[in-house]
């Protein structure tokens, strides 16, 4: 549809019908959640018995509010924790491999790079199971061979995190390796040409010119990392992320305190998006 | 048309291998390969068959975005970058 020609009313009525409709059946389910957080009742469905805050900052009776739960605020600090890691991690080996792609050339290099994206088509759920089987092996190995009990490689939050950044520096590659694909490769050469050692050029000209991609890259990390399920779910231990602490709680028969979780993890990730999209139409400008 | 390639290929993952989506919705009757994986190997330690369903899941999926690809006549690599 292009938007300079002139269309025939009906046709126009029809695309913003389908758009109105396409963003109601998105958003209708999360604004459900987020009213019923505030319903005074021990049940997230009708009827309506009132606002409440107790949801929020309740903190006797079967009113525990999300800030005096601790089981679940404990849960958000490890998901925090584990994204943090995964986010820094991925970033750091993404920019390394978007490097890698784009600049050198070596016998293999297309294999490898199928490689490099063969976690977009591998469903998360098996890549946890593969994660767990492989590491879980190598334990076991390891302790009847020469009794070491290495206890990191069994399911726990250093899995969680292995398993993660496997699939997640696929999608920070393709973000910063489409910036650097964009970069001038002169500009180097002219820094390198006035003097300039090969690690300032590289710190000075191309990491700041990077930067709104690595920023872009690592939110989105950081979120992907926050809201996983598929892979985390195989690799958990004792501590159990969030999404993982919900999925309990939910099983048990769930109240509005998982709304009002879901509310402010909705404002969150909205504010860290908003941001990302700020950090990338500054890219659009410079 | 890589777009839409892509596009197609990452809807049809993030459906195959969802475990929460079914799990959550699906109600009482339904069963599913992702939960039928996780029930092999979580609930019933049985650690081989679940890979096996795992392998075979992998392998299905693996060989439909291969021959989505063909049909498309696109590759991996220019499909996602």
């Amino acid at each position: 549809m292009i938007p300079s020609i002139p269309q025939p009313r009906f046709y126009k009525g029809i695309y913003t019908g389908y758009i109105a409709l396409f963003f109601i059946y998105l958003s209708a389910p999360l604004i459900v959640v987020g009213v019923f957080a505030f319903n005074d009742s021990l049940f997230p469905s009708m009827p309506w018995e009132g606002a409440t805050l107790k949801w929020f900052f309740g903190s006797e009776g079967p009113y525990i509010g999300i800030f005096n739960d601790s089981k679940l605020l404990e849960s958000v600090g490890v998901s925090a924790f584990v994204a943090l890691c995964v986010t820094l991690l991925s970033v750091t080996v993404g920019t390394c491999n978007a490097f890698l792609f784009e600049r050198a050339q070596f016998p293999g290099k297309n294999l490898l790079y199928v490689v490099a994206l063969s976690p977009l088509v591998i469903p998360g759920v098996i890549l946890g199971i593969s994660i767990l089987v492989f590491s879980n092996a190598i334990a076991n190995g390891v302790e009847e061979t020469i009794g070491w009990d290495l206890d990191f490689l069994r399911p726990g939050l250093f899995l969680v995190i292995i398993g993660q950044f496997a699939f997640i520096t696929t999608i920070t590659t393709l973000v910063i390796s489409a910036r650097l694909r964009k970069f001038d490769i002169s500009l180097e050469e002219a820094a390198l040409n006035l003097g300039a050692t090969q690690q300032a050029a590289l710190w000075t000209i191309t990491i700041p010119f990077l930067k709104p991609a690595l920023v872009g890259a690592g939110i989105v990390a950081f979120l992907m990392s926050f809201e996983n399920f598929n892979t985390t779910l195989m690799l958990v231990g004792s501590d159990a992320p969030l999404t993982i602490a919900m999925f309990d709680r939910l099983k048990q028969g769930s109240t509005p305190v998982l709304n009002a979780l879901s509310l402010l993890l909705m404002i969150v990730s909205g504010g860290l998006a908003l941001l990302s999209v700020f950090v990338q139409r500054d890219k659009n400008t410079s | 048309m890589p777009g839409i390639a892509s596009g197609c290929i990452v809807v049809f993952m993030l459906t195959l291998g969802n475990y929460l989506t079914p799990n959550l919705l699906g109600g009482k009757d339904s069963l599913w390969f992702t939960e039928q994986i996780y029930t092999q190997f979580i609930t019933r330690f049985n650690w081989e068959s679940g890979s096996a369903f795992g392998f075979l899941l992998l392998v299905l999926s693996s060989l439909i975005v291969w021959i989505g690809l063909k049909l498309s006549r696109q590759t991996l690599s220019e499909t996602v970058s």
